[in-house]
C-alpha cells in the first residue's frame, strides 16, 4: 500500500431513541385501528396495536410481554430491519401527519427491558421429553430455538464462531446498533434454558449417526455462510476484500483493518452500502459503488441507501469492473470499468449488455466486493442433502424437511431472506413444523 | 363587519365579559394588575371577611395557606382536568379595600368584582357597605360557603331559604347602589325558588360553579391519592377543563329556571368555543380560574381574538345577542323527534381506512357498516339505525356525519 495505512478500531455510536413521555405521545398518535394493518404485515404477527394501546396506558411491561410473545428479538429487529417498508408503510395515520414510529417504540421498549432489573422471561412449560439440536446461532435458529423451548422441548445450539448471534454479532454494522443490546438479546435466550456450544465446526465434530442417537431432530440454520468470489483477471495479490470481511472485523474488533484512501464496492446489496456507510463514517472519504444495474434493479433498504447516500457516498450505475491495474507488488494503482446496456425482458429480469470500447480508468487503491453469499458446502456434503439449483438447500416447503427427514432447515440457507425479522418468522415456523412432526412421531 | 365585545353586566360596562377569579389563590395585587394589563375585562377579589386576619405576604405564611395541586393526566395529555385542595381562608376587609382602591386607580375602566362571605347580619351589612365605600364595581356574595347552623350542622348557606333571603337583603342594604351577584353551588336542588328569592331581595346577578369534590388520581406505589402532602391527602376541588360539560348541564338547567337574574359562570371553560357555548347557554360573564393558572393572562388575547372572530363570521355584532340562543333547543329524552330516519355518512377523501366505525357499529350489535377487501368502509343505509357513535369514535375531525333521509 503506497499511501499511509490506517488502523480500525471500530467503533459504536448508539440510536437515538425516544425518551418515555416522547414514546407516550407518539402511541396516543395511533388510531388503534380495527384489525390493523400493522400487525397483518408484521412478519411475526405480532399485535402492534395491542402493543401501542398497552404504552399509552404507561403498561411498558405489558407491552414489552406482547412483543416478546412473538418477536424475541425487539431491540435488535427495530433498528435494523426495515420498518418503513413495513408496518409503517402500511399504517393508516400516514394520511394524516406521517406514520407512528413503530421502530422507534419497540427500541423503547427493548431499551426499558435492557435496563430493567428483572428482563422479560416467558415461563417455560413442562418438558415434553424432546431434544433438538440446531446448527447455526443466527436469526433463524435463535428465533427457532426460542419457540421450540417454548414448546417444552430441549435445544442444543452449535455455533462455529466464538460469539453467538450469527449476522447480529458479525454482519450488522455498529452505526446501526450497540454490542450491548445484542449481547443483551442473545444472552436472553441462554437464559431461556438453551445449551450453546461455540467455536465447534459441525463439518468436522458433527457424526450424523450419533445425533440420530441423542437428539430428536436436527436443525440447519447455518445461512449462507460463505461470501461467493468472483474471477478477476489481473495481478489478484492485491488488496481485495470481501463485504461480509470489512463488516465482521469492524464488528469484532479483533483483524486490524489496513485499507487504503480510495476504495471502490462491487456490487448492489445492502452489505455493500453498509459497507460503504461504515467505511465513510469511520473517516475514509472517497468510496465508490460500483452497481451493474440501475436503482431501480437494486434490492435494498431504501433508508440504508439514502444514510449511504448522505454519508457522501458515490456510486456509479451501468458499470461492470474489467481489470485491475497493479503493480509489480500487487498493490492496485487504478480499476478499469467498462459501461453497460441494460434490456428488459419479458419475464421481468433485465439483460446486461458490456459496451465495447466504453472502458475507463478510476484511480482506486482497495478494492471491497460483495456480490451475494454461498452456501458453506461442508455440512451439506456430509449430510448427503439434496440442493437446489441456486445452491441453497432443499427442503419441503411444507415440513421443512431435508432430503432427510431427520434433518430439518430454515432460513436463508432454504431460501431468499431479506429481513432479520423475516429470519425470525422463518425460524419460528420450522420450530412449530419441528414439534408438530416428533408430537405425531409419538 | 365591527364587532365589540363590549358587555354590560347588572348595568356595568365592561370591555369584554372574560373575568379572572382568584388568581393568584392569596391575592397577589401584582399579579392581577398584570391580569388587567393583559386586557382581561375584570378581576374578581378573593372572600373578604370581618374575622380574617390580614395578609403577610411571606413565603413561611403562604405555605400554610396554598391550595396544593394535581393535574388529571390522560395518556399523552397532561391536565386534562385539575383537582386542588384549598384551605377555607378568607382575606381581611382591609386587604380587600386596598386591592380595589389600587386596581381601580389603575384600571378605571375594568371592573373589579369583591368577593365577600359573611355568617350574621353584622357581617353581612359590614362587609359590603365597606367594600361600596371602597369602589367596588359588583360584589359578589359567596352563599355557596358552609355555615353555622343553630343545631350544629354545617350546611351550605343557600340551602336555608330563609337565611338565604334574610342574608340576600341584608348584603343588598349593606351595597347601596353597588350591583351584587350571588354565588351559589350550581348543584342546588330547588333553583326557580332560589332564583325567585333572590330576585325578590333584591340580588342582580347568580355566579355559577361546578366543582365536584374530587381525586385526580392515586400513586400506584405507595397508594396514596393525589395531590397529598406526605401521605396524607384529601378530597380536591376539581374544575379544570373537564368541567366544561357538566356547567353547561348546570347552566341550561339554571338558564331555564331562573327569571330576570343575570347569569355568570366559573370554571371550565379554557377556550373561546366554551366561551361561546356557555354564552349560548345563557351566561353573560366568563370566569377563569384554572385556564389563567395554566395558560397564564395572556389566553385573553386568544378568547377576545376566538369570540369576536366568530362574532364576525356569523354576522352577529355584539355577545349580548347570543346569551340563552341555545336554551330553546332542549327538551327531554321522551321529546326527541325520533320518527325521521337519519343516517351516518363518510367522506370518502378524508377516511384513513382505520375501521373503527366499522368496530363500534358491531360492538353495538346494528352491523350498518361493511368493510371491503380495501378496508374501505361503507353504511348500508337499511340498517343504519343513526345512533351516531360511529361519528363520535372516527379519529379524523369531519370525516364522518349525520344526515337526514328525505323521505
Amino acid at each position: 500500500m503506497a499511501n499511509m495505512p490506517k488502523v480500525i478500531k471500530g467503533f459504536t455510536s448508539e440510536t437515538t431513541t425516544l425518551s418515555y413521555p416522547e414514546a407516550i405521545e407518539e402511541a396516543a398518535r395511533c388510531y388503534l385501528c380495527h384489525d390493523a394493518p400493522c400487525s397483518q404485515v408484521s412478519p411475526t404477527r405480532t399485535d402492534i396495536a395491542g402493543v401501542i394501546s398497552r404504552m399509552r396506558s404507561r403498561n411498558f411491561r405489558g407491552a414489552l410481554r406482547l412483543v416478546k410473545e412473538t418477536n424475541f428479538f425487539p431491540g435488535i429487529t427495530s433498528r435494523v430491519s426495515p420498518y418503513d417498508e413495513l408496518c409503517e408503510e402500511v399504517c393508516l395515520r400516514r394520511k394524516f401527519g406521517g406514520p407512528i414510529r413503530i421502530a422507534e417504540l419497540e427500541r423503547v421498549l427493548s431499551d426499558y427491558d435492557r435496563r430493567s432489573r428483572h428482563p422479560y422471561l416467558p415461563e417455560i412449560p413442562e418438558s415434553i421429553g424432546k431434544k433438538v439440536a440446531i446448527v447455526g446461532s443466527g436469526p433463524t435458529g435463535l428465533a427457532a430455538a426460542v419457540e421450540l423451548v417454548l414448546n417444552g422441548c430441549k435445544v442444543i445450539m452449535y455455533e462455529a464462531a466464538r460469539v453467538p448471534g450469527g449476522v447480529f454479532t458479525k454482519g450488522i454494522p455498529s452505526y446501526l446498533i450497540s454490542d450491548e443490546v445484542i449481547e443483551h438479546e442473545v444472552q436472553m435466550v441462554l437464559e431461556l434454558g438453551v445449551d450453546l456450544v461455540t467455536g465447534i465446526n459441525a463439518g468436522e465434530s458433527i457424526n450424523l449417526v450419533s445425533m440420530k442417537r441423542s437428539f430428536d431432530a436436527l436443525l440447519l440454520a447455518i445461512g449462507m455462510g460463505m461470501p461467493r468470489r468472483f474471477q478477476i483477471p489481473g495481478n489478484i495479490k492485491g488488496d481485495i476484500f470481501t463485504g461480509v470481511d470489512i463488516l465482521e472485523s469492524l464488528k469484532l474488533k479483533e483483524k486490524r483493518l489496513r485499507l487504503g484512501e480510495k476504495i471502490v464496492i462491487v456490487g448492489g446489496g445492502n452489505v455493500s452500502l453498509d459497507v460503504a456507510t461504515a467505511l465513510l463514517k469511520i473517516g475514509i472519504e472517497d468510496v465508490t459503488l460500483i452497481y451493474r444495474r440501475d436503482r431501480q434493479h437494486m434490492h435494498v433498504f431504501r433508508n440504508r441507501y439514502e444514510l449511504a447516500k448522505k454519508c457522501g457516498m458515490k456510486i456509479r450505475f451501468r458499470t461492470v469492473l474489467k481489470e485491475i491495474v497493479c503493480n509489480d507488488q500487487g498493490t492496485i494503482s487504478g480499476l478499469i470499468f467498462q459501461r453497460t446496456d441494460l434490456k428488459e425482458k419479458d419475464d421481468s429480469k433485465v439483460e446486461i449488455n458490456v459496451i465495447e470500447g466504453s472502458e475507463f480508468t478510476l484511480e482506486a487503491d482497495t478494492l471491497i466486493y460483495s456480490i451475494g453469499q454461498v452456501l458453506d458446502r461442508d455440512l451439506v456434503d456430509q449430510f448427503n442433502l439434496e440442493t437446489t439449483e441456486d445452491g441453497r438447500i432443499k427442503v419441503n416447503p411444507e415440513t421443512n424437511q431435508t432430503s432427510d427427514p431427520f434433518i430439518f432447515a430454515a432460513g436463508s440457507c432454504v431460501e431468499r431472506v431479506n429481513t432479520v425479522i423475516g429470519a425470525l418468522a422463518k425460524g419460528q415456523t420450522v420450530a412449530r413444523n419441528i414439534v408438530a412432526r416428533m408430537l405425531a412421531e409419538k | 363587519m365591527e364587532v365589540n365585545l363590549k358587555v354590560k353586566f347588572c348595568g356595568v360596562t365592561m370591555p369584554n365579559p372574560f373575568v379572572v377569579a382568584k388568581v393568584p389563590p392569596l391575592g397577589n395585587l401584582e399579579v392581577m394588575a398584570a391580569q388587567l394589563a393583559a386586557g382581561w375585562g375584570g378581576v374578581l377579589l378573593r372572600n373578604a371577611s370581618l374575622n380574617a386576619e390580614p395578609e403577610k405576604q411571606t413565603v413561611s405564611t403562604w405555605r400554610f395557606r396554598t391550595p396544593i395541586y394535581r393535574g388529571v393526566d390522560y395518556e399523552d395529555k397532561r391536565m386534562l382536568d385539575l383537582g386542588w385542595i384549598e384551605p377555607d381562608s378568607p382575606i381581611s376587609l382591609d386587604d380587600s379595600e386596598k386591592a380595589i382602591r389600587t386596581l381601580k386607580e389603575k384600571f378605571p375602566d375594568r371592573v373589579v368584582i369583591a368577593g365577600m362571605v359573611g355568617t350574621n347580619r353584622d357581617e353581612w351589612l359590614k362587609v359590603s357597605r365597606r367594600l361600596n365605600q371602597a369602589g367596588a364595581d359588583i360584589i359578589e356574595c359567596d352563599f355557596s360557603v358552609k355555615t353555622d347552623d343553630p343545631g350544629g350542622q354545617k350546611v351550605p348557606l343557600a340551602q336555608d331559604f330563609k337565611l338565604l333571603e334574610k342574608a340576600a337583603r341584608y348584603v343588598r342594604d349593606g351595597a347601596r347602589n353597588t350591583p351584587v351577584m350571588i354565588k351559589l353551588p350550581g348543584t342546588l336542588a330547588a333553583k326557580a325558588q332560589t332564583a325567585e328569592i333572590l330576585k325578590d331581595a333584591g340580588a342582580d346577578a347568580i355566579n355559577l360553579f361546578y366543582e365536584p369534590k374530587g381525586i385526580p388520581g392515586i400513586n400506584l406505589t405507595n397508594f396514596v391519592p393525589f395531590p397529598n402532602v406526605g401521605a396524607k391527602s384529601a378530597l380536591s376541588a376539581m374544575g379544570g377543563a373537564a368541567v366544561k360539560p357538566y356547567t353547561l348541564a348546570l347552566l341550561a338547567e339554571w338558564g331555564l329556571a331562573v327569571r330576570g337574574l343575570e347569569i355568570s359562570v366559573l370554571g371550565g371553560a379554557y377556550n373561546w368555543r366554551d366561551c361561546v357555548e356557555y354564552v349560548l347557554m345563557g351566561a353573560s360573564l366568563l370566569q377563569f380560574h384554572g385556564a389563567v393558572l395554566q395558560r397564564g393572562e395572556g389566553l385573553v388575547e386568544d378568547l377576545k381574538s376566538g369570540v369576536s372572530d366568530y362574532l364576525a363570521e356569523k354576522m352577529i355584532s355584539s355577545v349580548d345577542k347570543l346569551v340563552g340562543k341555545s336554551l330553546p333547543f332542549l327538551t327531554t329524552e321522551e321529546k326527541l323527534p325520533r320518527s325521521g330516519r337519519i343516517v351516518a355518512a363518510i367522506d370518502d377523501k378524508l377516511c384513513t381506512r382505520c375501521g373503527i366505525c366499522f368496530r363500534v357499529c358491531n360492538g353495538l350489535g346494528y352491523f350498518a357498516i361493511n368493510m371491503s377487501a380495501q378496508r374501505k368502509p361503507t353504511i348500508d343505509k337499511k340498517k343504519c339505525v343513526g345512533d351516531g357513535l360511529c361519528v363520535a369514535a372516527c379519529p379524523v375531525v369531519n370525516c364522518m356525519s349525520l344526515r337526514r333521509l328525505a323521505k
